[in-house]
């Protein structure tokens, strides 16, 4: 066997790793159809709400679709983690290369697909031969190849760096990628003449890409060392002290005997015993939420909690700080935090999700309402969504008092960036819930599709968002407390039956 | 006799927790050992680091004269006590794979394991039981030529029948004594006519390394020995 041999057994052996065995072609090609429709959606609000030119919706949809990609193909090529290849007889650094070659190709002909998706939108609307879309659309490519090979290089090691001390690696190299797609949409699709100049876009591509790379180095000397195998492979968790404890008190009060010993709840009603266990729930998981490294020293933990959301801050300013034509995403930066949290609070309902199934029947067994535990779980979760959000505010408070002192004010006001703020941490809260409830009881074929629903009201939160809390901020507050009321019992009604067929898909599945 | 497999001093921490402490040992080509000793004692550790899949802190190993790295995969079939089969794929499409991954994959080896381990190749890893997953786990091992052959639990969470089957399928592959195997478990009386030796591990320490014939000349069998270790 030739060195050659085995690289491309390696190769196919970790190309047929996203193929998904038992996937027909049809519904793949329904994927591509949706995707595709989604982006164009995508793309024609976008542009429709910024600057009215035909000319971005093919570009604004490149960037939907390559969002698409980076969620979509990243995780098919971290599926099942590093443990079928790591008792390969490969040398680490040809398994990690080999890997993110597999997504890196993945992902460069999914670029493909979407500028020939942008070229025929173009081609639609007569642009084909002008020359800034084109050019426009040649940078995006570029930008995107770079990212790409920083995504390629994350998701090869991203299941040995979550593994490690170094999980925040990962975690940020995933997020950043997704970001800077976030970044190239917000600038394709901002106010005025479009930019012959992307030297930046390749900039922070590259960056990106280097950062890959010595993710990638990293995650490699994490395999060399096989630590990542000690949690990785582990079933039972470790838990710490306090947890167990949480967890024996949690028992302890639910458990059917304690009522010959006086102990057991004075359950009112149906309602009362959900909310009840809503918030013991709501309680157990608090610490997972918040204290996420478990046995990590507290510094650490709490250096790597505020690590992403200072990140945004300092982003959120930085990018708006000099900006003189309006972005999409600043130009109402209150429709960026709600289209934010949303988008968010989407990925918490998958979090929520995965745990209960890594609970499995131990959670089955608890004599509880089974609506609860899901609510509960992720009300703890979508807590998550709030140190962002106040990156965002505090983001938004600078960039308003920077514009303020410089005339540059476009409507933004402090009081409408905190209503944003209120206004996302309830929409999240509750967005995270619903995205539980449907994650659990969902086909993998339908969630796809709420998938696609979901990202495109994050665009349309994006978009119009800024308006919704304009008109909250215009109106008689007795007026905003009534919407509020309706917006939660509305809330309520709509989540009651999907808690309740989620909950009896956990029960049996 | 030629030293399969050499350990000296051979340390491992996780966590601030000492999980190997100074172990020492040295097994023959061609032996049987069993690696008993109760939960967390570090069986599982022991043979990662063998496999060359986890680095040791401390000490100095050989595997067939060389030290563990991921070269040594290459002639060590490692049967991991949990996951790490491809899920996304069936069992056919598996073995087409390992055929060319593995440059020791005996494809003889392979039908034979195939048949006598009742394998459905159109079966999707994901959907396997745990028997059925331990089988094909072992398909992976044995139908290689690997030298160095390392069990991890191979009877957890197995029915009897399918314990009889696996076990069958290790002595037709490995008892002829061509190759090395460690076998780390808590299933005592199954494997207990097939061990060539034992070493009992304990807080991470080798507790005790005897040969089974020693043992049974004091009268003794392993599981009794064993109590004997174990027991406060």
């Amino acid at each position: 066997m030739t060195h050659a041999d085995r690289w491309l057994a390696l190769w196919r052996f970790e190309w047929s790793r996203g193929r998904g065995g038992q996937r027909p072609w049809k519904r793949r090609l329904v994927w591509l159809l949706v995707a595709a429709g989604v982006s164009l959606a995508a793309g024609l609000t976008i542009s429709a709400s910024t600057s009215a030119s035909p000319n971005r919706v093919g570009l604004a949809s490149f960037t939907i679709w390559l969002l698409f990609g980076s969620f979509s193909l990243v995780r098919a090529g971290t599926g099942d983690g590093l443990g079928a290849t790591a008792m390969l007889p490969y040398s680490r650094f040809t398994v990690v290369c080999v890997r993110a070659a597999v997504v890196y190709a993945r992902l460069c002909g999914w670029c493909l697909l979407g500028a020939a998706l942008s070229a025929a939108i173009n081609a639609a609307y007569g642009l084909m031969r002008n020359p800034q879309v084109l050019g426009t659309l040649l940078s995006l490519l570029a930008a995107a190849a770079l990212i790409c090979m920083g995504l390629a290089c994350v998701s090869a090691v991203l299941s040995a760096l979550r593994s490690s001390a170094y999980r925040w690696m990962g975690t940020l190299g995933d997020m950043i990628g997704s970001g800077l797609i976030i970044f190239l949409c917000d600038d394709v699709a901002r106010r005025g003449p479009l930019s012959e100049m992307h030297e930046s876009w390749l900039v922070f591509a590259a960056v990106y890409a280097a950062y890959g790379v010595v993710a990638a180095a990293v995650g490699t000397r994490c395999l060399v060392r096989g630590t990542w195998l000690l949690t990785a492979g582990d079933e039972v968790e470790r838990v710490r002290p306090e947890k167990a404890e949480s967890s024996r008190r949690f028992m302890h009060r639910f458990d059917p005997n304690s009522s010959a010993r006086g102990l057991r709840p004075q359950v009112k009603s149906v309602s009362v015993n959900l909310v009840r266990t809503a918030m013991f729930i709501f309680r157990m998981g608090l610490g997972r939420v918040l204290w996420p490294g478990g046995a990590r020293p507290a510094w650490r933990a709490a250096v790597v909690l505020l690590f992403g959301p200072v990140i945004v801050f300092v982003a959120l300013v930085a990018l708006g700080w000099t900006s003189r034509d309006a972005h999409l995403l600043f130009a109402r930066l209150e429709g960026g935090m709600i289209g934010g949290a949303w988008l968010w609070t989407m990925f918490c309902g998958f979090a929520v999700a995965s745990l209960l199934e890594h609970l499995g029947d131990w959670m089955r067994g608890w004599p509880v309402r089974k609506e609860g535990v899901i609510a509960g779980f992720a009300l703890a979760e979508s807590l998550s969504t709030w140190l962002w959000l106040a990156a965002g505010v505090l983001g938004g408070v600078v960039l308003w008092a920077h514009l303020e002192l410089a005339h540059l004010t476009r409507g933004e006001d402090v009081r409408e960036v905190l209503l944003a703020g209120l206004v996302s941490v309830l929409v999240g809260t509750w967005n995270t819930v619903w995205s539980a409830a449907w994650t659990v009881c969902s086909e993998r074929g339908d969630r796809f599709a709420w998938f696609s629903f979901e990202i495109f009201l994050a665009g349309v939160w994006f978009v119009e968002g800024g308006r919704v809390v304009a008109w909250f901020d215009t109106v008689a507050w007795p007026k905003v407390a009534g919407v509020a009321v309706a917006f939660l019992a509305v809330a309520a009604m709509a989540l009651a039956p999907r808690l309740h067929a989620a909950a009896r898909r956990l029960i049996s599945p | 006799m030629q030293a399969a497999i050499e350990c000296d001093g051979v340390g491992f921490t996780f966590a601030r927790r000492p999980i190997l402490r100074d172990v020492t040992v040295r097994i023959p080509v061609g032996e049987m050992v069993g690696l008993l000793g109760p939960n967390g004692a570090g069986k599982t550790t022991l043979l990662r680091i063998l496999a060359g899949v986890l680095a040791p802190e401390a000490g100095r190993i050989r595997v067939l004269g060389e030290p563990p790295g991921w070269r040594t995969l290459r002639h060590t079939a490692l049967l991991p006590e949990r996951g790490h089969l491809p899920g996304w794929l069936t069992i056919g499409e598996w073995i087409i794979h390992a055929r060319r991954l593995y440059p020791d994959w005996s494809e003889e080896r392979e039908r034979r394991l195939v048949d006598d381990l009742a394998l459905r190749l159109d079966r999707p890893i994901a959907r396997l039981s745990r028997g059925e997953g331990v089988r094909v786990g072992l398909l992976t091992c044995l139908a290689r030529e690997a030298p160095v052959v390392l069990l991890d639990e191979p009877f957890t969470g197995i029915d009897l029948l399918s314990r009889e089957t696996i076990a069958s399928a290790i002595v037709r592959e490995c008892g002829d004594g061509s190759r090395t195997v460690i076998v780390a478990t808590h299933d005592v009386r199954e494997f207990e006519p097939l061990f060539d030796r034992v070493l009992f591990l304990k807080d991470g320490s080798i507790a005790a390394d005897e040969t089974a014939e020693a043992i049974r000349a004091r009268g003794q069998s392993v599981a009794s020995r064993y109590r004997e270790v174990f027991s406060p």
